[in-house]
Order: C-alpha cells, then structure tokens, then sequence
C-alpha cells in the first residue's frame, strides 16, 4: 500500500507492506503513479536490474534511483515488476529483479515530474505489527 | 529585543532584521537567521527548518555560525537558505550542503530595448524563445550532437567552452561568478551515468520553479549602481534560472551514497543522514569537491548556451543588428555550491569551505573577484521571484563579508504545495489570469504553469528587504516579468 505525501516544496510516499519485498514493489508503483500518473504505459519488454548495498534504506534509494535514471536517460518507462528478490549476505542486501515496461512514447506518456534526486531524509525502514514501514521524499 | 522558543531553544533577537540559536548540546557554534519578526514567527511554525539550522552547526570544523538567509525553508541535510563555511584542515564538505541541483543559478542579460519596442512583438518573441530553448521534463536538444569528448570539455572549462565554440562572447566570462570556471574540476571524479545523464540537457532550461523570462526595469532603488550595471528604468532584461540539470542531480546522488559510507570510517557523528560528509582533505571529500566543481561547469556552460540561444531570438525576432539590441550578460550568480573562498576569521584571513545552499555569493565594492567594471558598486546579486510579480537586483556590501560570509539570499520560497496549487488553478484560465496581469505565458504543460503560479509563492520583496535592511545586500532595482518560458 502507498500514499502520496506532499510537502510545500516537495513531494514523497508513505509504504506500508506485509513483506519488504512487497515494499519495494509498492515504492515502485507509487513512484510510477507519482512521475507518470494517468499515462498507461504497457508491458511490452522487461529489464533485470542488480542492486546491492550495505543496508536497505540505500537499497530502497538506488531502486527508486535506477527507475528514474530508465525513464529521464534512456527514455524507458517502468510499468510493473515481474519479479523481485531481496537477500541479505554477510551484512550486505542483494535485490534481483525483472521489471516490465516500454520505451518512452510523447504521444501516450507525460512526465509530471522531474525527480532530481531519491533522498533519505527521514529514511527508516521499520517493522511495527508484523509490518514494514517506511516513508521516503523526492525532490523535485 | 524578544526572545522566542524553539523546542528546548531560546532564540534571540540580536538585531532588527538578526535572530541567534545559542549553541547547546552538539552544536559547535551557535545559529544565526535573518529575519523580521513576523517572517521568524512563520518559520518557527512552518516546518523543521531551524532544527536543520541546529544540525548544521554541529558539523566539524564549522567556522563562526550556521547561517539561514530570510528565504529559509526545509531542505534535506542542510535547510534551503542556509550557509556553512568549514575549515578546511579539521573541517568537512556536503552534498547536503549544496543540493541536488548543483550550481542552480540565475544569469541577467541586459538589451538596449524598451518595453514599447518590445511590446507589439511579444507573442512572437516568447514563441521563438519556447523554440530555441528546450524546456520541460527530460528537455532535450538546446546544442543538438554533443559528444562525450564535448561533455569533457564542459565540465573541466564550463562557461568558457562555451564561448570558445561561438555560444557566446568573452566578455560574458567576466561577469559570471568564478569567470564561470572552477579550475578544481577533475571529469574523471564523475560517473558514467552522470554523464549520460546530462549530455543531451545542454542548453535546456529543465522544469519545476525554472525559467527564461523577459523582464522590464519598473522600479530603480540605486541610480548610480543601476547605471554601472546598465540598466534604467523601461528596459527590457532577460532572466535565466537554471542549474546542471540531470548530470548534476546524478553526482549529488552518486556522492551522497560515498559519503554515506565516509561519515563511518571517518566515525562523524551525524543527526541527519542526508547530512552526510567527509573530512575536506580526505580522498572522498576532495573526489565530491572535483566532481561537484565539474557539475558547476556543466550548470555555468547550461545557462551560457541558453543565453546564447536567447540572444539569436531577439535578433531573430526584432530583425534588428547585435548594435541595435545591445544583449549584454549583467552578471551570473550561483545559488547551490560550495567554495573555497577566502574569509575574516578572527581578525585573521584564511581559506574557509563556503557551502550556499539557496544562497547567493554577495561580495562587497573593491573585492577582486568583483568584475572590474563593478569594482566601485559591488558584486551583483540576482534574486528571482514568482513569474507574475517581480525579480530583483541587489549588490553585496562590506558588511556581507563580516556576517554570512559574503552570502545573501537567493529567492522567494513555496507557500503552497504543488499539490495544493494544483487544485486551487482547476478549472481556471491561467493563461489568461497571467495575462490579465500584463505577463504572457508559454508552457509545455499546463500543470506546470498551475504549480508555479504566483500565490504559490512567498512575496520575494519581503525576502530581500531583510537582506537590504540588515545591510548585507543593497537594493538596486526591480524587474517585473512580462514574457515566461517553462517547463
């Protein structure tokens, strides 16, 4: 589940998932919704992304970073995720992942904003009731 | 004098317009705002500024005080306004400290022509801007085939690639900040991806609170500094703010994560980890001072090539000679860097890490990095505000040296969420709001033009009053927008 934040100068989501695999799908669904809105973007190829990082918050970051980085430098746009692993070695996090999603099209597609930057302002990824939370802000 | 109450602080008022955040607990220096009384009660109830004023001070080898210019508001790491200088043996440098959008700037050319000239072909002058200049979301195309050994090239000469590829004169050089070049710029301390990030985006003025905006003198405060700048009342000016686009949004993003990892071998204790930060002599710190330098060339080359391509639309338009228009850049400040500059600190000068974050470089009359032709007034400082009211000119003074560091305030700030905005402009014909206010208006998107519209904004002429009562940037004149290019 996602929710939409917006502060007077930026913007953010709130995540709230039974699994933290499940929260990083929603973070993606959530960015999507936030950066593409009503633009339907369709299933039509998919892109395997490796992440790894020594803790889940900077994971969560370069998740979110690489989406962005797909859709404002190689003109791709995320549409859903077919899969994703998370696993945790000798202290460090690994995410696998297929992403599902089509090139970039001006006819069908409208980028509403331009996300400068993932930040971790604020960025906690905490387990409360047999749940994960976590908020996190772009700025724009 | 009052004193008012931030969590366990008490905030005092040392001055009319100079307001101190006692250091406590972690800090090593105390906090210092510029502010009226009014605009200081706002802050406090605003939002978490003043806690990133505190947070700020605690940083190593922070010089003085921790600075928030009037146009404070929440940031991440740092607050927007806000100004650091560090030391730069015990001291540390920030990405928090800077921003995303590294050297975001605005850059004023002047014209020969007047608001009665330019009127009757104002449609057609914005259209051929909106062409010339690409803007919006993932903007394309403003120097169309740019090669990687061209991107090199940028970020290690900035403005002055520009220049030496015809975008422009060499004058322009001379009145940009730092002659729009720092020569600490290593190309080989940015990523790949930053690069591709950013090599198409030359040239283009990107979305959000940027712009391109032709601009009437309507109000002059200081005759003679107006006129050392040569500008006079009725004259037709253009604005350009802008920053480095996507390659430098890609090293704050790169570097953050580096320093994320450095703030624990260099065992720094941090209150916010997008303050993250490196000692300045350690290789990490030295490898974000080169790459940021490099994105501030990218920015200062960005807004010269926009220049350059604003400039062919006037005489496109106006079908008139480069005589007759007269384009002359006035000045190009930074408003997102940090420097190493040379400062006063207890009565002895030393070199000091100035991080502006939402401020602007504010030197005094007789500086030597004031352009030679400014010497006698002072260096220029421009501070845009909404497109529908009015931007500003102002010159730094002596006093700007003693108290922030040389540094003053960069802008307007948001009042109301893009959100908000965005509900509040459903329905309602922008456009023509806008040109019913004698400003017209061209867009890609019409949600854009909702979330930047003026009550969106704090009024700027508060901002800069403080600045000019406080005595550390003078008012010279106002600048009210009547032609905008956005994103």
């Amino acid at each position: 589940m996602y929710r939409i934040l917006s502060h007077t100068a930026d913007i953010g989501l709130e995540l709230e998932s039974e699994s933290l695999e499940a929260l990083f799908v929603e973070a993606a669904t959530g960015w999507q919704a936030l950066v593409l809105e009503d633009s339907p973007v369709e299933k039509r190829e998919c892109r395997q992304l490796k992440l790894n990082s020594s803790n889940l918050e900077d994971l969560l970051v370069q998740w979110l970073g690489e989406l962005n980085y797909l859709l404002l430098t190689e003109g791709w746009a995320f549409a859903a995720v077919d899969s994703l692993q998370l696993k945790e070695k000798q202290g460090r996090w690994f995410l696998r992942a297929t992403v599902l999603g089509e090139p970039l099209d001006p006819e069908r597609h409208y980028i509403y904003f331009e996300i400068k930057g993932v930040t971790y302002h604020q960025l906690h990824i905490v387990r409360k009731n047999g749940r994960y939370h976590t908020r996190i802000v772009f700025d724009i | 004098m009052t004193t008012l109450t931030y969590r366990e602080h008490k905030i005092r008022q040392l001055d009319e317009m100079v307001w101190e955040i006692p250091r406590t607990g972690q800090m090593r220096v105390p906090g210092r705002i510029y502010a009226s009384r009014r605009m200081m009660e706002d802050i406090l109830k605003e939002d978490e500024s003043i806690q990133q004023v505190i947070n700020v001070a605690t940083l190593p080898g922070i010089q003085k005080y921790s600075l928030a210019m009037p146009d404070i508001h929440w940031g991440y790491g740092f607050p927007i306004g806000g100004v650091a200088a560090t030391d730069l043996a015990e001291g540390v440098i920030s990405p928090g400290g800077v921003g995303y959008d590294i050297n975001c700037g605005v850059r004023l050319a002047r014209t020969r022509l007047t608001l009665e000239e330019v009127r009757p072909k104002l449609d057609r002058l914005v259209s051929r801007l909106f062409q010339n200049v690409p803007t919006g979301v993932g903007a394309r195309g403003g120097l169309p085939g740019v090669s990687k050994k061209d991107i090199q090239g940028i970020l290690k000469k900035g403005a002055g690639w520009a220049v030496e590829h015809g975008y422009g004169r060499p004058e322009d050089l001379e009145f940009t900040e730092e002659k729009g070049c720092l020569r600490s710029a290593n190309p080989e301390t940015v990523s790949p991806r930053a690069v591709e990030r950013g090599r198409n985006q030359v040239g283009t003025l990107g979305s959000g609170n940027h712009f391109l905006e032709v601009q009437v003198v309507d109000q002059i405060f200081d005759l003679e500094v107006a006129d050392a700048l040569g500008l006079f009342l009725g004259q037709v000016v253009v604005m350009i703010h802008c920053g480095s686009r996507g390659l430098g949004h890609q090293v704050c993003e790169d570097y953050l994560r580096v320093l994320n990892t450095a703030v624990q071998r260099y065992q720094i204790a941090l209150p916010d980890r997008q303050l993250a930060c490196a000692p300045l002599n350690s290789q990490e710190g030295q490898d974000y001072l080169q790459a940021m330098a490099a994105a501030a060339n990218f920015a200062w080359a960005n807004r010269q090539v926009i220049m350059f391509n604003a400039r062919r639309a006037f005489l496109e338009t106006f079908s008139i000679s480069e005589g007759e228009l007269g384009f002359h850049l006035v000045y190009d400040v930074c408003h997102n860097i940090a420097k190493i500059e040379e400062h006063v600190i207890d009565g002895q000068s030393r070199k000091v890490c100035v991080h502006r974050k939402g401020a602007t470089r504010a030197f005094p009359p007789h500086h030597p990095l004031t352009p030679e032709a400014y010497r006698r007034v002072g260096q220029p400082v421009l501070v845009p505000g909404d497109m529908g009211r009015y931007s500003f000119v102002a010159v730094g003074t002596a006093r700007s040296m003693e108290e922030t560091f040389g540094s003053t305030c960069h802008g307007a700030g948001r009042v109301k969420s893009r959100h908000k905005a965005l509900k509040e402009g459903k329905g309602r014909d922008l456009l023509g709001e806008m040109r019913r206010m004698g400003v017209l208006v061209q867009a890609r998107g019409m949600r854009t033009v909702a979330e930047e519209m003026p009550w969106a904004y704090k009024d700027v002429a508060e901002v800069v009053d403080v600045m000019h009562r406080a005595g550390i940037s003078k008012k010279v004149a106002r600048l009210k927008p009547i032609g905008v290019i956005k994103g």
